[in-house]
């Protein structure tokens, strides 16, 4: 865990980033449909977790993110089937990264509840935990940047045939 | 409880590969791609298509009429290839 106020500084700064890909994924009408639902679904999720935060206690903190972002994978899922659409690369990639959070998570919960019962001797581990989750989040907002990129395509592809 | 969700990790990758070979091997979805590529065509600019085929209409149109005026016949006759021709 980092220092609070930058972890809540952070948090801020992505939710902002998975608001304005939701949002550039909303405006594409032409294709790639699967982004826009899985940063919706990762947007709610976002919204979701403030609250969830406050009902884990320290024994299901990390089982409790754990669980939640597998759960955003299965709706996901179960979404693109029920609308028939089709996975984009970027999709799976994600869902990939969101893989390795959660085995991190998984992790972290043996080490800090099973092993040692605190969190005093392994605050090093717990916040290069962090860090390898920050950037995995990044990295997904910039995977979903790239899948809303296509919004140019769409709306000024066809200059060409105009002239 | 850790077990759980190990084996919800389980589930949710089983289901994950058994979607992407569903949507792999299904033919709904390349249908839909198609048609989705079809309409993107035909809203690209109807109109120079049209003008496009009307400047081969008129194109045609004055070969026929230059033909029609320019025409001669070519073609050289022989009698014996006719008697030929009638025997078989």
């Amino acid at each position: 865990m980092i220092n609070l106020e930058l972890g809540y500084f952070i948090a801020k700064f992505y939710l902002a980033g998975y608001f304005l890909c939701f949002f550039l994924s909303f405006n594409n009408k032409y294709d790639n449909k699967s982004n826009l639902i899985i940063t919706t679904v990762a947007l709610i999720n976002c919204i979701f977790n403030q609250y969830l935060k406050e009902i884990l206690d320290f024994y299901t903190f990390y089982l409790g993110a754990a669980f939640q972002l597998l759960t955003l994978l299965l709706i996901s899922i179960i979404i693109h089937l029920f609308f028939k659409v089709k996975h984009e690369k970027s999709t799976v990639f994600v869902y990939g990264l969101y893989i390795f959070i959660v085995i991190s998570y998984l992790i972290i919960h043996r080490v800090r509840v099973v092993m040692f019962d605190s969190d005093e001797h392994i605050m090093w581990l717990i916040n290069g935990q962090s860090i390898f989750t920050l950037t995995l989040y990044f990295l997904s907002i910039c995977v979903f940047i790239y899948g809303s990129k296509t919004l140019w395509k769409s709306q000024f592809g066809r200059l060409s045939s105009l002239f | 409880m850790e077990i759980a969700i190990w084996t919800f990790i389980v589930i949710v990758l089983v289901a994950l590969f058994k979607t992407l070979k569903f949507e792999k091997y299904n033919s709904l979805y390349d249908e839909r791609q198609l048609l989705t590529r079809y309409f993107e065509i035909k809203k690209i600019n109807p109109d120079s298509r049209v003008a496009e085929f009307k400047v081969w209409e008129k194109a045609a149109q004055n070969l026929i009429e230059q033909n029609k005026n320019k025409k001669v016949d070519n073609i050289i006759k022989f009698k014996v290839f006719d008697n030929t021709k009638q025997l078989s």
